[in-house]
């Protein structure tokens, strides 16, 4: 009788052992590993949904007009399409053209300039800036604390339905890592599930050649940090990078952004001055501005030849991952509708 | 007799072990404790001056013994304001001996870079910079007529957390007593900043570094 007793409690034991499987990031292995810290912030589909409520809610602006999402639309792969440079809270113009967001859990500094250096704390930065949200933290706390759906699904985030501002933070920093795009036919080719075209295939390898060092496969950017030889803009006087560290050597660097999704993602650049992919090509053979920093490898611009820049084109195109872009588990949460 | 030693011997024991031992951090002006909005006269400036807030972050208090660490404070963070008299005061208990107190003003890099915290941490406290990321480690605000900006406003708002702006800084005591009364003398540092040619500081630069060196030397301890 014991002994079945035991051995049943065994079972049970290893049973709950198997089925329990802390949730984790998902992507392909082709894809090097992660960088964000998931110990301090579980990966968790609940936490990722509350986040998606936050991501698309207009109260975390002063007026209730502006989300997150009004710069970041999901059909854009969250970036800011139509204006070179995005628009806040009473149509107040920013400074700059709003990143695309996917693949952050591989990113640790944020911006265009580098001014954040942790995805927790990067929505403070927004949801302050008097162009953009111009709101603060405590009155967003403040704020959801009143609204009748978000202590339920604080309770199902975290098990409490206590709102702070790191459950905030922590829940959209977590539904933004849950945006991850690798179901591009360049990823198909890459699990041997596609074959590029001639032309996609002669476009790859100029890419290689030309724009791998700093847009580096698999994720399209090696994180750093390059002047690209765009001339100042002197509306602006945007010094990316130098303006945060104060440094002469930081001057006119900003973030190398991914190429997956340039279609969806127009106009490029820090300060959007570009609306086509054939106007950057162009850009980096002959527009090249001279500075002491510019990046080596721009030195005399990239010798390319007109079809080559329609290769690269071709190429780049296989970097557009449809399913991620209209995922609708990315998507405007109904619920939201009448809150 | 005997019993009575012995009952004497543990009951002094007994008051080492569980007496509650404080730490005060006292802000001061000419070995005063400062009075929010009350105007006071800065010698080196030749005019009056008032201070309407004052913020600090303190971290990593520890005890020492010979160099070596031998207790930590908690919490590891702790916002000192001199609105709020509890803020000012930290108790711990410990059968250790020390000879020294050892803290930081203001937040490590570690900190600034690891995620969204609760807690003296948490950003409603109005103690980290939204549009880049690093905590404000000491933030003074008051007026001057001596100042030159809208309003005769000073605002000190000290911090930086990366490469040459990094603006924390050690701060260590010799100590011979149970509880222990920091002091930070905040009319020093009047003494070394001319307002008339600096009242703003909001961002990590080396002004930033400079002025928190001045803070971090304007600390005594009784």
């Amino acid at each position: 009788m014991y002994k079945t007793i035991i051995i049943f409690i065994a079972v049970v034991f290893l049973l709950g052992c198997v089925a329990y499987q802390p949730q984790k990031l998902p992507y392909p292995q082709h894809i090097p590993a992660s960088a964000y810290n998931f110990k301090e912030n579980n990966y968790k589909e609940e936490k990722i949904n509350l986040g998606r409520f936050l991501f698309y809610d207009p109260n975390l602006s002063a007026d209730g007009t502006i989300s997150c999402a009004s710069c970041h639309s999901p059909y854009n792969a969250f970036a800011h399409t139509d204006h070179n440079l995005s628009h806040g809270i009473k149509d107040q113009i920013g400074r700059r053209n709003a990143p695309a967001l996917f693949n952050l859990a591989w990113h640790s500094s944020f911006m265009w300039d580098g001014a954040i250096q942790h995805l927790d704390m990067q929505a403070l930065a927004p949801i302050e800036d008097e162009r953009e949200m111009d709101s603060d933290i405590s009155q967003v706390v403040a704020k959801l604390q009143k609204s009748p759906i978000y202590p339920e699904l604080f309770r199902l985030a975290y098990g409490s339905n206590e709102i702070s501002s790191e459950r905030i933070l922590k829940a959209l920093a977590v539904f933004q890592l849950s945006l991850t795009s690798f179901d591009s036919k360049y990823d198909q080719v890459k699990q041997q599930k596609a074959i590029f075209t001639e032309q996609e295939e002669k476009g790859y390898q100029l890419f290689l050649t030309h724009c791998n060092t700093c847009h580096t496969e698999p994720l399209f950017t090696n994180l750093d940090f390059a002047n690209n030889g765009l001339p100042l803009d002197t509306t602006l006087r945007d010094y990316g990078k130098g303006a945060i560290t104060l440094q002469a050597k930081d001057s006119f660097l900003f973030k190398i952004p991914s190429l997956r999704n340039l279609s969806y993602t127009y106009p490029y650049m820090h300060d959007g001055r570009f609306s086509k992919l054939s106007q950057v090509l162009t850009h980096y053979q002959k527009g090249v501005q001279k500075t002491t920093n510019l990046h080596p490898n721009l030195a005399n611009g990239l010798p390319l030849t007109a079809n080559e820049k329609v290769d690269i084109i071709a190429f780049l195109l296989t970097l557009d991952d449809a399913k991620f872009v209209f995922n609708p588990k990315h998507q405007f949460p109904k619920e939201l509708i009448n809150n | 007799m005997k019993k009575c030693l012995v009952f004497l011997f543990l009951l002094a024991n007994f008051v080492r072990i569980f007496a509650q031992q404080q730490l005060n951090f006292q802000i001061n002006w000419e070995n005063e404790p400062l009075i929010l909005s009350k105007n006071y006269f800065s010698n080196f400036n030749k005019d009056s001056l008032k201070i309407e807030k004052l913020q600090f972050y303190v971290s990593d208090i520890c005890l020492l013994k010979k160099g070596k660490i031998v207790y930590k404070l908690l919490p590891k963070y702790k916002l000192i304001d001199l609105e709020n008299p509890n803020s000012q005061q930290i108790k711990f208990k410990t059968k250790k001996k020390f000879d020294a107190v050892q803290f930081n003003l203001g937040i490590d890099s570690l900190t600034n870079a690891s995620g969204a915290k609760s807690g003296d941490l948490d950003p409603r406290l109005g103690m980290y910079w939204a549009w880049q990321s690093g905590y404000i480690n000491l933030k003074m605000e008051g007026h001057s007529p001596i100042c030159t900006s809208r309003n005769q406003f000073f605002q000190f708002h000290l911090g930086g957390f990366l490469n040459n702006f990094y603006a924390i800084q050690k701060i260590q005591f010799t100590v011979n007593q149970q509880n222990m009364n920091v002091k930070l003398q905040i009319d020093k540092f009047f003494e070394q900043v001319n307002l008339s040619q600096q009242h703003e500081i909001m961002s990590p630069n080396q002004k930033a570094v400079v002025l928190s060196q001045i803070i971090a030397n304007s600390f005594k301890i009784d």
